[in-house]
């Protein structure tokens, strides 16, 4: 795909606004956009917005039998497909497949989210040599106003984070996978959370010239630029994966100050994905795009959801809406009016949620409740205690399946 | 080749110590130490540039032609384009593979290569232009990716490609805990991080870097760049004196005849 | 570095033949002012760049670099990197041997082994029966009666444009079609810019030196090839491509030598393109260049 051309006059200029550290929307050289995430009615349906990229990733899991060679472990794979709707080119080269850059895309995003072991690949076994589950996340750009790699790895991410499996139980050799409305399905294995930022790269070429680099580019900045480096840290600061594909040779002082603001940069995505997860439930309507459901909703489970909307005060983003420009999390005090009612207590969390809590409310909550609202509220407590805790609050909630089924065979 | 079996980190599944005592590693090497490296300029005669550049028992062959008129439709007016190809030989690894071209890994490695002679080759010396790299790789001990970007630069070199530097890659591995300089295939796992980064000698740029699997903090990839630029100059030096080798040899045998 | 040989009819890829082993030429020739990519170039005050040098601007101020392997050659103050090997770069008046490529609006591309291919222009061939007018449409439309495409034509380098194009002419008699002949490819630094291009050998061969490393032979008279002539023809053309391997420019006095050795030494045709007898046939000839 030949994704030309921007003419000689906006090259300069950008490359202009950028020495003067104004580009073009305005924001400093350091400054990324603002992300936005929307996660969808069905788990593991997420959207991404940098105001005009547009990614969107739906992550579906299977039980397959593995291969020989690896029978304990699951499986996990990406692809990432550029939508004809994204941009021009992309709409005269969406008969042929092969487009360069978005095979480097997926390579480096799947290098950075399979080797850094972000999902635990061994917990994805059910049956060593008889069933694993295989994760697939497939992510569209919708919209490419540059940068799709970030907005592709933000929506895998968040994608995989909100993803469900079914639940299942093993007796001796026998595997049952339970539907999805049967039994409450179990998060997926996410041990860290690797996030990347993209920096465009400018310079001279020659050898002794001074580069500048630019954080989060737009299609314009993307298109003027010399190339780019990726950066994928996760928010307790450890490196996932760098990826610098070649392009403008980078001195080794401006790689260092751009492994610094990926570090940041992660931390304050990592913190904007939280409140995501938080507004977990389904407020977005996304009729035109309809992935593979992993669970069928049943009719009265969406009207209750509609009469909840309608309760909560906070504001919601809707698909024909103005683009949103800031993910403040949801409203708390609104959140919290509602569920005072059912007399949750509020716990410090320590690791393993669950274990200090009251088992009569547990049990009480749970009887009348459905998976969805029960899912709500485990992760209301979280947000609430989270403020005070680390990460280790919201990662200790998606890991603990023990914990989870110990408190169905109660139920029972 | 067959994934080595999956063994956690610091020691091996079965008790393989990739760092002994006395702090050589399985081959002999210290953990700074970069494999011997044997290289030779002008190697095929009908392409324009070539090289044959060895490391270890790694093997590779690469050719350049160009820059000449583009063979398709696509050319840009003020400069040149670059296109790569990257195979691996079917009795490259252990086990013969069953393709040897278009598989993810090349096309991976195509594209970082063509990337980054993009970066370094004066393309605006040439437009209208292409210039075609080919690189084959006869056989597989690690570092292939290093092995190819050598190759290739060696092979502009040969052709008389202006470039603005040299490009020279090296990897760096993680055993037992201690960082390794250039792992050969029995060290570079596919859960263990590996950092593989190409560089300018000169003016030290970073022309492509890659970095699988996380690394603990900022520190340690620091000092694994570290460890990787500095067995980047070691294969400079090799590298130059080949071709500061291979030149005067070839003045020697034109007796200085006008150029 | 070992040659990998296996028996003796092996194939080696590792090095040509030239290139010596020992560290000899690097001590002996250590005066040359080779320079490889990203070296740095020490110059004085006003010198002017040219090519095969980058210019950049360093911390120190400007630094001038070399962007390929080669020497360094220095004419009062233009500092210019010469570069050891490079394609054909055709320079004005230089006499060529090309093949058409395509046709193109009123123009033929030609391929002359540079880094991108010369036209003709319809309006630089000569016309059948030495005709001077102007061309026309039918002209325009017969174009491949006069060449096709595959077809081997000499020419002459009538300029270079700014853009690096290069446009050759036949106008002359002697330049134009080829046919009845071989086509040898050499390098094409061995080939030197003469009074001469087009030589009748002793043996009766025709040889047309190209400066783009493309020479043809033929026969001096018209008619059939008799299987003599074939076979000198196929000794001239071995014996230039022996001088391509040694490194020898390649001009009537040192093809005719390299001929004359092989028909002393009674080496067959067939066998004159083993290293061996190379070496051994070309030893005047090099003795030849080195003397002059």
């Amino acid at each position: 795909m030949k994704e030309k051309v921007i003419s000689l006059c906006e090259k300069n200029f950008t490359i202009d606004c950028i020495k003067a550290n104004c580009r073009v929307d305005g924001r400093r050289i350091s400054e990324a956009r603002k992300a936005s995430i929307s996660l969808g009615p069905n788990w593991g349906f997420a959207e991404v917005r940098y105001d005009r990229t547009h990614a969107v990733a739906s992550t579906t899991v299977e039980a397959i039998t593995p291969t020989p060679d690896r029978g304990s472990e699951g499986s996990i794979s990406i692809s990432v497909e550029l939508s004809p709707t994204a941009s021009e080119p992309a709409a005269r080269a969406s008969l042929f497949r092969n487009t360069g850059s978005f095979i480097e895309t997926r390579n480096c995003i799947e290098s950075f989210v399979r080797d850094s072991r972000s999902v635990d690949t061994e917990a994805l076994c059910v049956l060593a040599g008889v069933k694993v589950w295989s994760v697939r996340v497939d992510v569209h750009i919708i919209n490419d106003d540059g940068n799709c790699m970030d907005a592709c790895m933000l929506a895998v991410m968040a994608s995989l984070m909100h993803a469900r499996r079914p639940d299942v139980t093993v007796t001796g050799k026998e595997v049952r996978i339970h539907a999805m409305d049967e039994r409450e399905p179990v998060p997926l294995p996410v041990h860290h959370v690797p996030l990347s930022a993209t920096f465009g790269l400018f310079g001279g070429g020659r050898p002794f010239d001074p580069d500048t680099v630019v954080l989060d580019p737009v299609k314009t900045e993307e298109l003027a630029s010399n190339g780019s480096v990726s950066f994928a840290f996760n928010s307790q600061g450890e490196v996932c994966g760098v990826y610098k594909g070649g392009g403008l040779p980078l001195h080794i002082r401006s790689f260092e100050v751009c492994s610094k603001l990926a570090a940041t940069h992660a931390v304050g995505l990592t913190a904007i994905l939280k409140a995501a997860l938080a507004d977990a439930s389904a407020e977005h309507p996304l009729s035109t795009v309809r992935p593979m459901l992993v669970d069928a909703e049943p009719v009265a489970m969406l009207a209750k959801k509609e009469s909840e909307r309608e309760k909560l005060a906070a504001p919601t983003s809707t698909w024909n809406a103005t683009p949103v420009l800031d993910t403040a999390p949801p409203d708390i005090d609104a959140m919290e009016t509602i569920t005072r009612a059912r007399a949750v207590p509020k716990n410090d969390l320590i690791d393993g949620v669950f274990e200090h809590e009251n088992e009569d409310d547990q049990n009480e909550d749970m009887k009348d409740v459905g998976p969805e609202e029960e899912n709500k509220m485990i992760v209301e407590k979280l947000i609430r205690s989270d403020s005070e805790s680390s990460t280790e609050g919201l990662e200790a909630a998606i890991v603990p399946k023990k914990q989870r089924k110990e408190r169905k065979t109660r139920r029972r | 080749m067959a994934p080595p079996p999956k063994r956690g980190r610091g020691g091996g599944a079965r008790g393989l110590e990739y760092i002994s005592l006395d702090g050589l590693r399985v081959d002999g090497r210290l953990h700074t130490e970069v494999r011997k490296i044997r290289c030779s300029l002008g190697t095929l005669s009908r392409a324009d540039g070539s090289a044959y550049y060895e490391q270890g028992n790694t093997r590779v062959l690469a050719a350049v032609y160009g820059p000449r008129e583009p063979t398709g439709r696509d050319f840009e007016h003020d400069k040149a384009i670059v296109k790569c190809e990257f195979s691996t030989a079917m009795f490259a690894s252990t086990a013969r593979r069953r393709t040897w071209k278009g598989d993810r890994k090349s096309t991976a490695a195509a594209i970082v290569v063509q990337r980054l002679f993009e970066g370094v080759i004066l393309l605006a010396e040439y437009p209208r232009c292409q210039i075609d790299i080919y690189v084959q790789v006869l056989q597989n001990d690690g570092g292939t990716l290093v092995a190819a970007v050598n190759a290739a630069c060696l092979a502009l070199i040969n052709a008389g490609v202006a470039m603005s530097d040299y490009v020279v890659a090296c990897s760096v591995g993680y055993v037992d805990n201690t960082f390794v300089a250039d792992p050969n295939s029995l060290e570079s796992g596919s859960d263990r991080p590996e950092l593989t980064l190409a560089i300018t000698p000169h003016s030290g740029k970073i022309c492509s870097c890659q970095l699988v699997s996380k690394l603990a903090d900022d520190a340690s990839f620091e000092s694994a760049m570290q460890y990787a630029t500095a067995g980047a100059k070691q294969i400079f030096q090799v590298l130059e004196y080949e071709v500061k080798k291979y030149s005067l040899g070839l003045l020697d045998s034109r007796g200085m005849v006008a150029l | 570095m070992e040659a990998h040989k296996h028996s003796s009819a092996s194939f080696t890829i590792l090095r040509p033949k030239r290139l010596s082993d020992n560290a000899e030429p690097v001590s002996r020739l250590s005066h040359v002012p080779i320079t490889s990519p990203g070296s740095v170039i020490p110059t004085e005050d006003h010198s002017v760049r040219a090519r095969g040098t980058l210019l950049s601007c360093g911390e120190s101020g400007n630094v001038l670099t070399a962007t390929r392997a080669g020497v360094i050659s220095r004419v009062n103050k233009l500092v210019m990197v010469m570069p050891l090997r490079s394609r054909y770069i055709p320079e004005t008046g230089d006499v060529v041997v090309g093949r058409v490529v395509e046709i193109a609006n009123k123009r033929y591309k030609m391929d002359v082994n540079a880094t991108k291919h010369a036209f003709l222009l319809l309006t630089a061939i000569n016309l059948p029966g030495g005709v001077h007018r102007r061309r026309n449409q039918e002209d325009e439309l017969n174009m491949r009666q006069y060449f096709k495409e595959g077809d081997l034509v000499s020419a002459e380098v009538q300029e270079r444009r700014k853009d690096g194009s290069v446009a050759l002419h036949t106008r002359s008699l002697r330049y134009g079609k080829l046919s009845a002949g071989q086509l040898v490819t050499v390098q094409s630094e061995l080939v030197k810019r003469a009074k001469k291009h087009f030589h009748e050998l002793p043996c009766g061969v025709h040889t047309i030196l190209g400066n783009n490393g493309f020479i043809f032979l033929s026969q001096t008279r018209k008619g059939a090839i008799s299987l003599e002539m074939r076979r000198r023809i196929a000794r001239v053309a071995n014996s230039i491509l022996a001088l391509d391997s040694e490194f020898i420019a390649i001009g009537p006095d040192t093809i005719m030598d390299v001929y004359q050795t092989s028909l002393a030494n009674g080496v067959e045709v067939k066998d004159m393109c083993t290293p061996d007898v190379v070496k051994s046939i070309c030893v005047g000839a090099r003795s030849m260049r080195e003397a002059a």
